[in-house]
């Protein structure tokens, strides 16, 4: 099995567990602590197979609902013609040998799993099929060449006799590796492109999918923090008499200078012991983070020149008409519908944590830090994620879960309020865009420039950028300036200005921003040129796989047929994660309200392994970005965050969500990313129908705010 | 003090506060963790339970106030033969993508579905104002219709 130095660890480990304390451990738990079975063969990294043919993947990214604790495997399964009906797939903890990647590459973002690891999983599995079939044929003393494979077996050139995988494992585990393993031609493929339900959607319909929130140890406590406001310098005062007057509270104490932490017998009684304390911070000197005071700064910055990207072109002799526009987005949340949480047990020397991980590899640095253990004292397993979206990508719960364990002595599972998840959370920043272009007498752009004042993500997380030589930040450039149009002239320019608070990755990142500002922009140039927004774009397009996406969505979204009265519409597209991506949004206004009544979305993803599983990530996307465009806004007065849950922070309901069409262009090229996708047209897309249906073009997101106060 | 519930008909006495919200009793007492937190001010529905049918958030609920009523989790609402019609739609349309508030989605559609025969599509549909973050709304507008008429007939064959 997979992590075989971990052996005699996990096996007394799964021996103590054995007993009284079974009946408390979850299954999926039971199984990641479970002993190597010493029967299973490791055929390739991440593929053991048994001797009764169940075959065992490891599922390599974190699965956070994007589906790919299916995709990946089936990926494998596919290329070594395993019988899915008997592959299980269990999830990567830091223990696992996984020679495929550096480890700290292993981080599930980016819309990077199946774009990223396509080809090198049916290289691995490929490796794993032919030394399969090397083993058969050496048996029946045959040519490899003349043996095929199909659902677990090797089949016999008299296509009659065939042998299981699980009697061929140990001998095709001798066998040589081959350097250039063969991959199957994709019309072979039995599982990619093919419907295929998700493994993980079964366990989430009855309540037995386990959550970080949701891990059972032996004598677990329970614990939960109060952070305070951004900036608090020390925590001046807490009454710990109050906080432990209530029995079932175990001890209050304070990590990280000021983060008050409470540890009871129930989370309840935790967070109710951090109210008992009232805990009162002392906020410093240092002005107190202000989102408004930013979002000032950052229109003052766009008057100055920036660190110039994406210059070229002659500036033109004469246009016909010339725009200029000022855009600004807020500060957005992940809110993520399981607040963060993690479980971690000191015992026996060792740090064990179950985290709510998109980077396990990242995870088990943090922890190690925190405890203060070497890295080969800390094991991460990796749960299902209650949402990622960017947020797990961090490991600041993580670390604060492996010092709370350190100094509980016991197994504990910290559990944020979702007050606490909405006021911590590395936020996708504000950000202000200028936009100048310029049209000629035909209509077509000749000019196209934007400045951008914000903050750099990397800054604070890559040596690099936090140097004089920095290059300019992808999370700050990407999408503003778009490649897919015909521009001769462009020159961009960014003014770094330092966020007020950690910010961070958000679900399609720079585009989250960018495509606001862009897709904006480009409607009110097709305005100035007098063209219709959908012609104006698909004139402009040099690129052919985002024509034929125009092409379809103009079709399927009925542009050129006029909307129900009172009904308008936008579009927006996108070429982000090696995707491309077009939206038609579909709206009314009505009783104060944006009312969304149709997306339409069209995206080519080059081949789809899952194509179900596409539209689930593109129409999720919408959502997302519908909830941002519409409402998203994270507003911070003296350094309190002024959102505390869904009822201050608005996101579409059931009853608010359009209908959707959405069409997956049918392609073979290699896969683009789908995770992120989706999210961005929203924005530009809803702003863009609303000056369709109003004449009034908005240029602040959330729309809502801006149309309405 | 000690505490009698019936959860999914078997009785449980917890020795918790009566103050406690019902979803810390039925997660970290009686162990059954479908039931999630969400937000605990009964905005997300996470939590959703039945209480003698009834669909109700159970952070907002004290443990000490259900009494005798019947508490259904959904562990619990399929019955012993498997799943509720509710879950097989939600299966088949391949709704959960992370998961985690899809029970409390359930167990408010379950109640909508069976207490409210005569509302219409639309109305149902903004009865459910529970969050899912992932946007999973898209199929589970398809998933309630094919419930519902489930439902229908199993209830017209029962009749």
């Amino acid at each position: 099995m997979i992590g075989q130095p971990r052996v005699s660890r996990r096996a007394a480990l799964a021996g103590a567990l054995a007993g009284a304390f079974t009946l408390a451990i979850p299954r999926a738990l039971a199984e990641a602590l479970a002993p190597a079975d010493a029967a299973a063969v490791d055929l390739q990294p991440l593929i053991a197979i048994l001797p009764d043919g169940r075959v065992r993947i490891v599922s390599l990214m974190a699965e956070m609902g994007q589906g790919v604790s299916t995709s990946l495997p089936l990926v494998l399964a596919d290329e070594l013609d395993a019988d899915w009906d008997r592959v299980e797939i269990v999830p990567l903890d830091s223990t696992k040998r996984v020679p495929i990647d550096k480890p700290v590459m292993l981080v599930t973002s980016d819309s990077s799993s199946t774009r990223g690891y396509f080809t090198r999983l049916r290289e691995v599995a490929a490796r794993g099929r032919m030394q399969l079939t090397a083993a058969a044929a050496a048996r029946w003393d045959v040519a490899p060449a003349d043996c095929r494979t199909d659902r677990g077996r090797v089949v016999h050139p008299d296509g009659k006799t065939a042998l299981d995988y699980g009697a061929l494992a140990a001998e095709a585990a001798k066998m040589p590796a081959p350097d250039k393993p063969e991959l199957k031609p994709a019309e072979r493929f039995t599982l990619i492109g093919k419907p295929a339900p998700r493994r993980d959607v079964p366990g989430k319909v009855t309540g037995a999918a386990v959550y970080a929130s949701d891990v059972k140890l032996p004598g677990m406590l329970h614990a939960s923090v109060a952070h305070g406001p951004y900036g608090a310098a020390a925590l001046a005062s807490h009454d710990r008499d109050a906080a432990l007057a209530d029995p079932r509270v175990k001890d209050l104490f304070v990590i990280d200078g000021t983060t008050l932490v409470a540890v009871a017998l129930d989370t309840w009684s935790a967070m109710k012991a951090l109210e008992a304390a009232a805990p009162v911070w002392d906020t410093g000197s240092a002005p107190a983070p202000s989102s408004a005071a930013y979002k000032a700064a950052l229109t003052e910055a766009l008057g100055q020149e920036g660190r110039p990207f994406a210059v070229q072109g002659e500036a033109p002799a004469a246009p016909a008409a010339t725009v200029q526009a000022d855009y600004m987005v807020s500060f957005l949340a992940h809110a993520t519908m399981e607040p963060m949480s993690c479980a971690a047990w000191f015992h026996e020397g060792r740090l064990e944590v179950w985290a709510p991980t998109q980077a396990v590899f990242r995870a088990l640095a943090a922890a190690a830090a925190a405890s203060g253990l070497p890295a080969e004292a800390v094991t991460i397993h990796q749960t299902l994620l209650g949402g990622g979206f960017g947020r797990r990508s961090e490991s600041d719960f993580v670390a604060q879960a492996a010092r709370i364990a350190m100094k509980v002595g016991a197994p504990v599972r910290l559990q944020w309020s979702r007050a606490e998840d909405m006021k911590r959370d590395p936020y996708r920043s504000a950000y202000a865009m200028r936009c100048k272009g310029a049209v000629d007498a035909s209509g077509a752009i000749v000019d196209y420039g934007v400045t951008i004042s914000g903050p750099s993500i990397l800054r604070t997380r890559v040596p690099l950028f936090d140097s004089p030589a920095a290059p300019i930040d992808p999370t700050v450039m990407n999408g503003l300036v778009p490649k897919f149009y015909r521009l001769p002239r462009t020159h961009a320019a960014w003014v770094e200005v330092r966020p007020p608070v950690p910010v961070g990755y958000w679900r399609s990142v720079a585009q989250s921003q960018n495509l606001f500002a862009a897709e904006s922009f480009v409607d009110e140039l097709a305005h100035a040129a007098k063209k219709d927004p959908f012609d104006f774009r698909q004139s402009h397009l040099t690129d052919p796989r985002m024509a034929a996406v125009m092409e379809k969505l103009r079709a399927l979204s009925e542009w050129d047929r006029r909307p129900p009265k009172g009904h308008a519409r936008g579009v927006a597209v996108v070429n982000c994660y090696e995707s491309w991506f077009g939206q038609v949004i579909e709206l009314s206004l009505g009783d104060g309200e944006i009312r969304i009544h149709r997306a339409t979305s069209v995206i080519d993803c080059g081949l789809a392994v899952q194509p179900d599983n596409v539209v689930a990530q593109v129409e999720g996307g919408t959502v997302f970005g519908l909830s941002a465009a519409l409402y998203g806004d994270i507003t911070i007065e003296d350094g309190v965050v002024q959102q505390s849950s869904f009822s201050d922070y608005r996101v579409l309901l059931l009853g608010e969500t359009p209908d959707m069409r959405t069409h997956v262009m049918p392609s073979t090229a290699a896969p683009g990313g789908v995770g992120e996708t989706g999210t961005p047209c929203a924005m530009p897309a809803t702003a863009n129908a609303l000056f369709a249906l109003t004449g009034k073009r908005l240029r602040t997101l959330p729309l809502h705010t801006a149309l309405f106060g | 003090m000690s505490i009698s519930i019936t959860i999914n008909g078997k009785a449980h006495a917890l020795d918790v506060p009566g103050d406690m919200p019902l979803l810390w009793a039925i997660r970290e007492v009686a162990g059954l963790t479908g039931t999630k937190y969400g937000c605990g001010i009964g905005v997300c529905g996470a939590c959703t339970v039945q209480v003698e049918g009834v669909a109700e958030r159970s952070c907002l609920l004290p443990v000490g106030e259900v009494g005798t009523r019947p508490v259904t989790t959904i562990e619990g609402v399929g019955g012993s033969t498997g799943l509720h019609p509710v879950q097989q739609a939600w299966v088949e349309a391949g709704i959960p993508q992370c998961g985690y508030c899809q029970p409390g989605f359930v167990m408010q559609v379950a109640d909508l579905l069976a207490s409210n025969a005569a509302l219409g599509d639309e109305e149902i549909l903004a009865a459910i104002v529970n969050v899912c973050r992932c946007g999973t709304y898209p199929r589970m507008r398809r998933a309630i219709a094919r419930a519902r008429a489930a439902m229908a007939a199993a209830s017209g064959a029962g009749a």
